[in-house]
């Protein structure tokens, strides 16, 4: 899957779960400049991520990311 | 030495000066130098507690990368620096605590007079053990590479501005710049942002909170003589008291190292504006709640997350608040803890986090910003008693007085009557300018005007303020203590 799907696809699910169809998501988008995406949140994020792409992500892969760039690169690294 | 001694104003210019006298290559051991030096003005046989800390964290870190690929001995590795490090922690900071603790509910422990139960913790333990930690678990986290020379690591564990209250800095963002050149470099915007930040420093620690803390330390040393309304006066007046001692410090802290180059993070971003609970940990003492948001709180909820699959629990609870709720209450707990050694800081962690929670399962959205503010500033406030008391007790008279004897606000009349009115003086000077940045960012600025003698004149007329309203007696910073 491509880089640019996998972000569309992110975009769709934090969409869904912080109820804001207008969001636009970058590589560059952190928990702080993501209206609605906290720590609670994150929590519902990931587990939907984990279910929309069948599979599950471990400690050290959701520590590691640090954007939304992190994440494509490590959702694609594990469909690949 | 602390930063409001004139030992540290000869100091601090002393180590600038000599920072960009030193060639490049050598910098790192100035700075540790003159840190170490900084650690040893408190007690020299604390040094030996910073030099083992870093030591286990410098090795560990190595050991860990190195078994980058057998996850079960890097496990090991974590969990040996983890054990030490809280393990020091705890048998500095919290012994005495815990023996008396369990003397008083089983009347099994020695009694609560051994000394070796109530050794002193070395100043600074509780921010540099985090700090060190931080490093561990990103190098755990393949975040960064192990730092391999042992004096860059442990200018990071013990460098001067930092060492005593923080911020506490994340590795990735603190330990690069040692090695950057070209941050290295003399700038005079270095030099201004500096001097700045560490004369609004001293405005808040000198004018508001040492102010203010005259009349809320006579208050709360004798309770049972006020009524409900002088405690919410000194409540009130004890929530800017602990917020400019400590925004304080952290201004002075961030000045230091800004005159050298160095970028630390900001701790904090004008706290009593949140409109809830949650935004106020996004704005007070930033660098804990994000380390204990990155290496308590996450790891908490990932595992829950997990072990929790049920669709609801007692039929009303989604398992995602349920581990919200049980994430944020171990956090928070831990939080409180880490505070000090006394009951008051554990109910002040655990009302945050029941705050926190109930705010979540509400989810109430929008609202008058007023309002929410001022419902904030009460929840906050009514912690703060918690915070301030010398033990429960004393913070149920309080409630007690205020929910059920008002009397009338003490006014003191004795030698120092012109505190509380510099004080009231300096809260309005610092409410001033916190509502211009949050309020009016964009508007005309003075300490932030291009016109260099517009700035210039804004130094020197706070310059002229502290001078004129601050208490010069070196006192202590709060959060040192903790």
């Amino acid at each position: 899957m491509e880089s640019i799907e996998i972000l569309n696809r992110i975009n769709n699910i934090f969409a869904l779960v912080l109820e804001n169809q207008r969001l636009t998501l970058t590589r560059e988008s952190v928990i702080t400049n993501v209206e609605g995406w906290d720590s609670f949140t994150n929590i519902k994020l990931i587990l939907t991520m984990e279910k929309q792409f069948q599979m599950n992500f471990n400690t050290f892969e959701i520590q590691a990311c640090r954007n939304i760039g992190d994440l494509c690169d490590t959702i694609q690294r594990k469909l690949t | 030495m602390y930063f409001n001694t004139t030992q540290y104003i000869l100091f601090l210019p002393l180590v600038v000066i000599l920072f960009y006298l030193t060639p490049f290559r050598f910098r790192w051991f100035l700075l540790l130098a003159a840190s170490y030096y900084f650690y040893v003005c408190w007690r020299a046989e604390f040094m030996v507690v910073i030099i083992f800390s870093t030591m286990v964290n410098y090795f560990s870190a190595i050991l860990i990368a190195r078994n980058k690929q057998d996850k079960r001995k890097k496990k090991i590795f974590l969990v040996i620096a983890l054990v030490i490090n809280l393990g020091m922690l705890i048998l500095l900071k919290y012994l005495g605590f815990i023996n008396d603790f369990f003397h008083e509910l089983f009347n099994i422990t020695p009694a609560p007079t051994s000394p070796l139960l109530y050794l002193i913790a070395p100043v600074g333990i509780s921010y540099f053990t985090l700090q060190s930690l931080t490093y561990v678990f990103d190098t755990y986290y393949n975040l960064r590479e192990p730092e391999k020379h042992p004096g860059i690591f442990a200018l990071y564990v013990a460098f001067f501005p930092l060492i005593l209250s923080g911020p506490i800095e994340q590795s990735t963002h603190l330990l690069p710049q040692f090695r950057d050149r070209e941050r290295a470099k003399l700038k005079s915007s270095n030099i201004e942002e500096g001097i700045k930040l560490i004369i609004w420093g001293y405005f808040l620690k000198l004018v508001v909170a040492d102010r203010t803390s005259i009349y809320v330390d006579s208050v709360f040393s004798n309770v049972d003589r006020h009524g409900g309304i002088t405690f919410i006066a000194a409540i009130i007046l004890y929530s800017f008291q602990i917020y400019s001692d400590f925004a304080g410090y952290s201004c002075i802290a961030i000045g230091s190292a800004r005159l050298m180059g160095f970028d630390v993070l900001h701790n904090f971003n004008r706290p009593y504006f949140s409109q809830s609970i949650r935004e106020f940990w996004t704005r007070w003492h930033i660098s804990l709640s994000t380390w204990l948001r990155n290496y308590l709180f996450s790891p908490l909820s990932y595992y829950f997350m997990r072990k929790l699959q049920k669709e609801r629990y007692l039929k009303i609870i989604r398992p995602e608040l349920l581990t919200y709720g049980i994430a944020t209450s171990i956090t928070f707990l831990m939080c409180g803890i880490w505070h000090g050694a006394n009951f008051t800081f554990i109910i002040w962690g655990i009302l945050h986090g029941i705050y926190l929670i109930v705010d979540r399962a509400i989810n109430k959205k929008g609202g008058n910003k007023v309002v929410n503010i001022i419902i904030t500033y009460i929840l906050v406030l009514f912690a703060w008693i918690f915070f301030r008391s010398e033990n429960v007790h004393q913070s149920m008279t309080i409630i007690k007085a205020i929910l059920t004897h008002p009397g009338s606000l003490y006014i003191p009349f004795d030698s120092d009557v012109v505190a509380p009115v510099y004080a009231v003086l300096g809260i309005f000077i610092m409410l001033l300018v916190e509502v211009k940045r949050e309020f009016f960012n964009s508007s005309f600025s003075l300490s932030g005007n291009k016109n260099e003698y517009i700035r210039m004149a804004s130094y020197g007329l706070i310059i002229f303020l502290i001078l004129y309203l601050g208490v010069f007696d070196a006192s202590q910073f709060m959060y040192v203590k903790f």
